[in-house]
């Protein structure tokens, strides 16, 4: 009996082990499905936050490598470990410059991660049944897919504009490149979509309490307009979009104690990755005015060259754009068109600022150079170099203002454009165009 | 019972473990046995960061210039700073205090039935729990300056990891004789196994006075993790095995798999075998020149039931927030729905030998095996929107493995006083990747290994030095060195293009830097060569390892050439050398890293044993038998190697990625005298 018994229990154990392990299905508890996520409101709305956390959080997000790669690119940062090699090339620029850079492939990745996971929201927003949630969905999902393919634009001749999904890929499918001036034009294109979006209908509460309004995002849609307008030479419909852009309401990348300010913590923290150049790296004509009070605001002081600015601490806000980009927008604008006089009055707004919803502030004199276009064009693109400080866009504005390239005397840039990623090119073989010539 | 403890190579570390076990065998009655086993034990080690970071001390005596005293100390007897923003390597030894806790429980339980003549019946029952505790305690440095990346302000982290696995196992066996020359053994049964772990970590900085325990930190700037993992594979078989005249043995076998981790329809896969022996030993007429022989072939197929993560057939989104809302973002590592095991088919052949009445023995094993579905994390073009996919490797990828293994043991000397033994074991293996497209892909992103078309799995690839049409390195008009340039025509190959001044060309068409397979890991051959020498009460063993043919990529001698201390920069601060030769190497000048400069010949012979040990014999009214031992363990490396150790690899255990030394702890040389009592 008793044996009988011991064999009989031990046989039921096993065999209840057995049956209810073996039908299960084993699914991820840590974290959400593809199909939790694209199939509810909530979901989606949590992968729009999400967006913003991929392009402005962390050493690998876009921000952090745009201002890095941007800066050490055109002399505003310097490396201070040569032993960093990755860092060093990209100072270096020119041919010193090859895919194998892990920086450069971080902004590439981050950019196109943003792209695809825009799209992800685009290609589901019809399962959200309330009109202003899907709008706020929808604009942000344009707005980030604009703002990562803009960005691209600035860095590399040719943008992979499309976007394909993991089971494309799985199919053999490789996305397409585009020429930047037609990917800045799909760029803008898609704001406008953003923008006619949000005014047929506003985001929702629901849509503002979830997502944040950190983002305005009426007034960030009209400043990208502008922004990738200037860079494409389509100057009315740049300062028709500056003119658009509240000069006090902000946009903002904000952080807290687990997702901190990357550039203060990746870059400045440790004195040991890169540093500001003194004067912002201009020289001669270019040179700051030693009263400009942006450069204790950048730069912590007119001989120390230590960059601050909007990266002091880990809690710091970086602003997506400058409203004081805007202003310069608008005199670029005026001052290519030869509208002199009225270039010199928006230039003037920059120079002699002296309250400012973000603290940068000149507290110059006026304009008192020569009333050119190409005087009154240079001071522009020293008001840029200085004012934009550390923001990513002094590349493309050097290209745009035709300063001194790469194999020029005191080159003010040393690559025009950058190669293209080895993770990009290795794994994409048949479509990755050929490298610039430098 | 046991008790273990042995201190580390790096001064503060240890390994303690105590432990405990238990065996009971119960006859039920003549045709059934039941029997438990429990065992128990706890075990601690206190542990110094190690791999590719600041902490590591090893990366850190790299990393750091050797200007610096690293024992300087202050009046309290505190350490100095070390080089601007960096950590001192004593600081790390001497006052971090890093401990892990193992606390594991094994039980199982078997019940063997014996009904009838011929039949075997076991059922098993087992199981392992095990928690894992990890803490770690930086306290604040007494020193400023130091980079707030390595937490001046002190540091705790906190990390358990709880494993339970459950195995359950049913292997029926039946003899029969069918005639009297014929037998039969037939063997059918099933294995489960479910597994499950769950894992918690917090860490956080700026720690409050006294505090050692997370709950000091004042700044907790990582999230909590918490992951969750199960896993359950089941398989099921049956073998038949018919012997005829014990001289010829033939078995057909069959199993069916399944393992949770891959796609539901892929989660059950069947896999033959078929094995053959032949016992030549009746036929021998001369048994004292030839005493035995036996020949064998085997052919099968297997697959690997755990070649991915629990999950990784899945999407993932990954959850957490940021001020205060929630955000979900995609795992960068795709999954591919239809992911499937890998599938091994070997062949081998091979025979057994004794010879001059045993006292010479061979073995020798001939195989081939062929890997198809391999599956890797495979790296994607981030344009598509991620940056990996758990997947099998495309459809024409395979893996090949040809080689042969070699055993002979001879015994030279048998006399009463004096016996000498000999012991050699080599083996030759062949590894090559075929059917890669796009012919290559990265195992790890800015690591050298690759997976290359025709190349060994994991051989080096990357950039190399320019050199002229007689094979010297082409330097720089300025005499620096610079890597090779051109066009790169296919993966594995590039076509060089000089400019007019003869020096490769550094801008458009042709400046490519070019890449090409730099080293390989992989040994050509391994072997191990043993004699032991016994003359009367003494007797004397070594033991010699050898690797052979086998690439590092050395990470330590670059870095310390880039910090400044390493003997190229050596050079170059003496003159015998340009200004600018470490970086030029290092890359940031001319172009890249010469990858090449890594790679060093990790061939190696070690003596990894010698003991001399004498024999007491019996101790009178104390022990039967006490022997007494010195023993020399890694005692000395023959090789070419410039870094600490040929065999180190920082990637520890893994298989994919191998071959790197950045930082690694060598293994210890150790002495140890051993009394060995019986009582």
């Amino acid at each position: 009996m008793k044996l009988k018994h011991i064999i009989c229990s031990f046989l039921a154990l096993s065999a209840l082990l057995n049956s209810s392990s073996c039908t299960k299905e084993y699914i991820n508890p840590n974290a959400a499905t593809k199909a939790e996520v694209l199939s509810s409101a909530d979901g989606l709305m949590g992968l729009a936050v999400g967006i913003r956390r991929e392009w402005s959080v962390g050493a690998t997000g876009a921000l952090f490598n745009t201002v890095i790669c941007n800066g050490l690119a055109t002399k505003e940062l310097t490396v201070l470990n040569t032993g960093n090699n990755t860092l060093a090339s990209l100072e270096a620029g020119k041919g010193s410059l090859n895919g194998a850079n892990s920086t450069m492939a971080n902004l590439w990745t981050s950019a196109n991660l943003v792209k695809a996971y825009a799209q992800q929201l685009l290609d589901n927003s019809s399962v959200i049944g309330d009109a202003g949630t899907k709008a706020g969905v929808e604009a942000y999902g344009l707005f980030f897919k604009a703002l990562a393919i803009g960005t691209m634009s600035q860095f590399w001749e040719q943008v992979p504009t499309e976007v394909i999904s993991s089971t494309d890929y799985i199919d053999g499918k490789r996305p397409n490149f585009k020429p930047r001036a037609a990917a800045l034009d799909e760029a803008i294109a898609i704001l406008k979509q953003a923008d006619g979006i949000i005014k047929a209908n506003a985001p929702s509460a629901t849509f503002n309490t979830k997502v944040g309004t950190d983002i305005s995002l009426p007034n960030a849609i009209q400043a990208m307009i502008a922004r990738f307008s200037l860079m494409n030479g389509k100057l009315d419909d740049a300062l028709a979009a500056a003119n658009l852009v509240s000069p006090t309401v902000l946009s903002v990348f904000k952080y807290d104690a687990v997702n901190q300010n990357p550039v203060f913590r990746s870059g400045l923290v440790s004195n040991n990755v890169v540093g500001g150049v003194a004067n912002f790296g201009l020289t001669g004509a270019l040179a700051p005015e030693a009263a400009d009070a942006r450069i204790p605001f950048y730069l912590g002081g007119a001989t120390l060259s230590k960059a601050t600015g909007f990266f002091k601490s880990d809690l710091d806000v970086i602003p997506l754009y400058l409203p004081s980009e805007m202003t310069l927008i608008k005199a670029e604008v005026l001052a290519r068109q030869n509208k002199i006089a009225e270039a010199i009055v928006e230039l003037n707004k920059i120079r002699t600022k002296a309250t400012d919803p973000l603290n940068v502030t000149a507290k110059l004199a006026a304009y008192s150079g020569a009333e050119t276009q190409p005087a009154v064009l240079e001071e522009i693109y020293k008001q840029r170099c200085i004012e934009l400080f550390m923001s990513g866009l002094k590349l493309d504005d050097c290209r745009r203002f035709g300063r001194p390239g790469p194999n020029d005397a005191n080159f003010e840039r040393n690559r025009n454009f950058f190669p293209y990623p080895n993770v990009e090119r290795d794994n994409n073989q048949a479509n990755t165009p050929a490298d610039p010539t430098v | 019972m046991g008790y273990y403890d042995n201190e580390g190579i790096l001064k503060n570390t240890n390994f303690k473990r105590y432990n405990f076990r238990l065996n009971l065998d119960q006859t039920l009655t003549s045709w059934a046995k039941l029997s438990f086993g429990l065992g128990s034990n706890l075990s601690t080690s206190r542990d110094m960061p190690n791999g590719n970071n600041f902490f590591n001390p090893i990366s850190g005596v790299f990393i750091i210039d050797n200007v610096w005293n690293l024992n300087d100390r202050d009046a309290n007897g505190n350490l100095r700073q070390v080089e601007q923003v960096r950590i001192n390597p004593l600081s790390i030894i001497e006052t971090f205090d890093i401990t892990q806790q193992t606390y594991r429980t094994m039980g199982n339980v078997k019940l063997s039935l014996f009904p009838v003549k011929g039949l075997n019946i076991d059922l098993i029952g087992g199981g392992d729990i095990y928690s894992l505790q990890g803490n770690e305690y930086h306290p604040r440095l007494p020193y400023s300056g130091v980079s707030a990346d390595f937490f001046p302000d002190g540091y705790v982290s906190l990390a358990t990891d709880n494993l339970m696995l459950f195995n359950n196992d049913l292997n029926i066996t039946y003899n029969r004789n069918l005639t009297k020359a014929l037998t039969s053994t037939t063997m059918a049964g099933y294995q489960i196994q479910y597994n499950r772990r769950q894992y918690a970590a917090q860490d956080g900085r700026d720690l409050a006075p006294f505090g050692k325990t997370i709950a000091a930190a004042n700044n907790l700037f990582n999230r909590p993790v918490q992951s969750l993992s199960e896993r359950f594979i089941s398989g099921a078989f049956i073998q038949q095995t018919f012997g005829f005249k014990e001289q010829v043995f033939l078995t057909l076998a069959g199993r069916i798999d399944k393992s949770s981790v891959f796609a539901e329809d892929n989660q059950n896969n069947f896999y033959p075998k078929i094995s053959g022996s032949w016992v030549l030993s009746d036929y021998l007429k001369n048994k004292t020149l030839i005493s035995s022989a036996k020949l064998r072939a085997a052919y099968g197929q297997a697959g690997n039931l755990t070649g991915i993560g629990a999950y990784d057939r899945f999407d993932n989104y990954l959850l957490s927030s940021i001020g205060g809302l929630a955000s979900i973002t995609p795992s960068t590592t795709f999954a591919n729905p239809s992911v499937r095991p890998e599938k091994m088919t070997e062949f081998e052949f091979g025979g057994d030998f004794a010879f001059l009445n045993n006292r010479l023995s061979l073995s020798v094993n001939v195989y081939s095996q062929k890997i198809t579905d391999l599956l890797l994390t495979k790296p994607v073009p981030p344009s598509v929107g991620g940056t990996s996919i758990v997947t099998n490797v495309g459809d024409n990828t395979y893996m090949d493995n040809k080689g042969f293994e070699l055993m002979l043991n001879a015994a030279l000397v048998r006399k009463k006083d004096f016996k000498w033994d000999l012991g050699i074991l080599y083996n030759r293996n062949r590894n090559r990747v075929y059917g890669i497209d796009g012919d290559f892909f990265f195992l790890r992103t800015g690591g050298p290994q690759a997976v290359l078309n025709g190349q060994s799995f994991g051989a080096f690839y990357g950039t190399y030095y320019a050199r002229d049409n007689s094979g010297n390195l082409l330097k720089t008009t300025t005499g620096l060195l610079q890597p090779e340039r051109g066009v790169q025509t296919t993966a594995l190959q590039g076509t060089t293009d000089r400019g007019a001044d003869g020096q490769p060309k550094t801008t458009g068409v042709g400046s490519t830097e070019l890449r090409k397979v730099i080293g390989d890991p992989t040994p050509d051959w391994t072997g191990s060569l043993n004699t032991s020498i016994a003359y009367k009460k003494l007797s004397f063993y070594v033991l010699f390892d050898a690797v052979m043919g086998g690439d590092v990529y050395n990470w330590n001698r670059i870095t310390s050439n880039n910090v400044g201390w390493g003997p190229l920069a050596e050079q170059e601060i003496r003159g015998e050398v340009p200004r600018g030769t470490v970086a030029s190497v290092a890359g940031g000048i001319n172009g890249g890293r010469i990858q090449e400069e890594h790679v060093e010949d990790g061939s190696f012979v070690k003596i990894r044993e010698v003991a001399l040990t004498y024999e007491l014999g019996k101790v009178k009214g104390l022990f039967d038998n006490f022997n007494i031992s010195v023993i020399g363990r890694n005692l000395f490396s023959f090789d070419n190697y410039q870094g600490f150790d040929p065999e180190a690899n920082s990637a520890g255990q893994s298989d994919r990625v191998r071959g790197d030394d950045f930082g690694a702890v060598p293994i210890p040389r150790t002495l140890m005298v051993r009394l060995n009592g019986r009582f």
